[in-house]
């Protein structure tokens, strides 16, 4: 089979990866940390899994793509993977007792959230907004900025929340992230 | 996982894209700057970095030599099997076959005894035979 000259080669992958830089191994590290916050995942395991994946061939790397960027979608696309499974994961639960009339083996137990669960769901939620809202008690950009991520909003509509010129939105945004990384390091949940 | 979790799941999904964005457009030394104060020595979290890397390279090439076993165990498996013949019954069904030939095919090989051919030649006449269409390449008997 003739090897496809636009992606990079397991070799061209390993040789890259060994070259990078602090800062990058850095960037990968606290990528792989944000992920596995959402996701109730490893940070490690999961950029090993990126690794892998690159290595493996079946993720493919395009020779014009940023390796660190590459990476970092690898294990986004990774956490979704896992993220997915789980909620399609259908509990089998038997119905039958011994002795009892076979008339089905098996049931599918119903996955909806009972209004129990649901509340609490509600509530943990409320709980990690609640916790990252109190984090800018006094900046209400910085709260604006939060809420309005939380809430949905991205791009221009976010900045546009904020009522910050884009110097202002970008500091804001940096500083947002640092406040959380000093509050949460290693991706520990609120 | 419930609706509601998939839903929490999706805005705080939300606020990791932007904090990776985030870390991706930072400078080099803002980066820097910022792990040495909360973790210390980068070099440190690099080497550790680079350790785990290793390991996933290990398991790819396990991954590939396990790859590679499998097909040769299977090329093995569909490879035909070469058939064992004895020669003094390829040089019997030789001299049969000459015996019989078409007096233009006979004319040519008769120059050479047989009995003077080294296996090797024996074994390529037939098979020089069977490409002229003398003897039929499904004629394996030799009784």
């Amino acid at each position: 089979m003739k090897a496809d000259v636009s992606v990079r080669s397991p070799d061209e992958i390993a040789a890259l990866v060994r070259a990078l830089t602090d800062a990058q191994w850095i960037r990968l590290r606290k990528a792989s940390a944000y992920f596995a916050w959402v996701y109730n995942l490893g940070g490690d395991d999961l950029l090993q899994e990126a690794f892998y994946r690159a290595l493996a061939g079946s993720r493919k790397c395009p020779k014009d793509v940023d390796l660190v960027r590459f990476l970092v979608e690898a294990m986004r696309s990774i956490a979704n993977g896992e993220a997915d499974k789980l909620e399609n994961k259908v509990d089998v639960i038997p119905l039958v007792q011994p002795g009892a009339l076979v008339e089905g083996a098996v049931d599918l137990q119903d996955s909806r959230e009972s209004q129990e669960e649901g509340m609490m769901a509600v509530e943990s939620d409320e709980a990690i907004r609640q916790a990252l809202l109190g984090l800018f008690p006094n900046d209400r950009h910085a709260r604006d900025l939060v809420d309005g991520i939380l809430t949905g909003y991205e791009g221009e509509d976010l900045r546009a929340l904020t009522d910050l010129d884009q110097k202002g939105y970008a500091s804001k945004r940096r500083f947002v992230r640092r406040t959380i990384d000093k509050q949460y390091p290693q991706g520990r949940k609120p | 996982m419930t609706d509601t979790d998939k839903k929490a799941r999706e805005s705080l999904g939300g606020l990791v894209d932007v904090l990776v964005e985030d870390v991706l457009a930072a400078s080099d030394e803002e980066i820097l700057a910022e792990f040495a104060e909360a973790h210390g020595d980068p070099a440190k979290n690099s080497a550790e970095m680079r350790a785990l890397f290793e390991k996933s390279v290990l398991k790819a090439n396990k991954g590939r030599l396990r790859v590679a076993k499998g097909g040769l165990a299977a090329s093995r498996a569909s490879a035909p099997t070469p058939k064992v013949v004895s020669l003094s019954d390829v040089r019997k069904r030789l001299r049969r076959v000459l015996a019989s030939c078409p007096p233009d095919v006979k004319v040519t090989i008769a120059a050479r005894n047989e009995n003077e051919l080294s296996d090797a030649d024996v074994l390529g006449m037939l098979q020089d035979l069977k490409e002229l269409g003398v003897v039929e390449p499904d004629d394996e008997s030799d009784g």
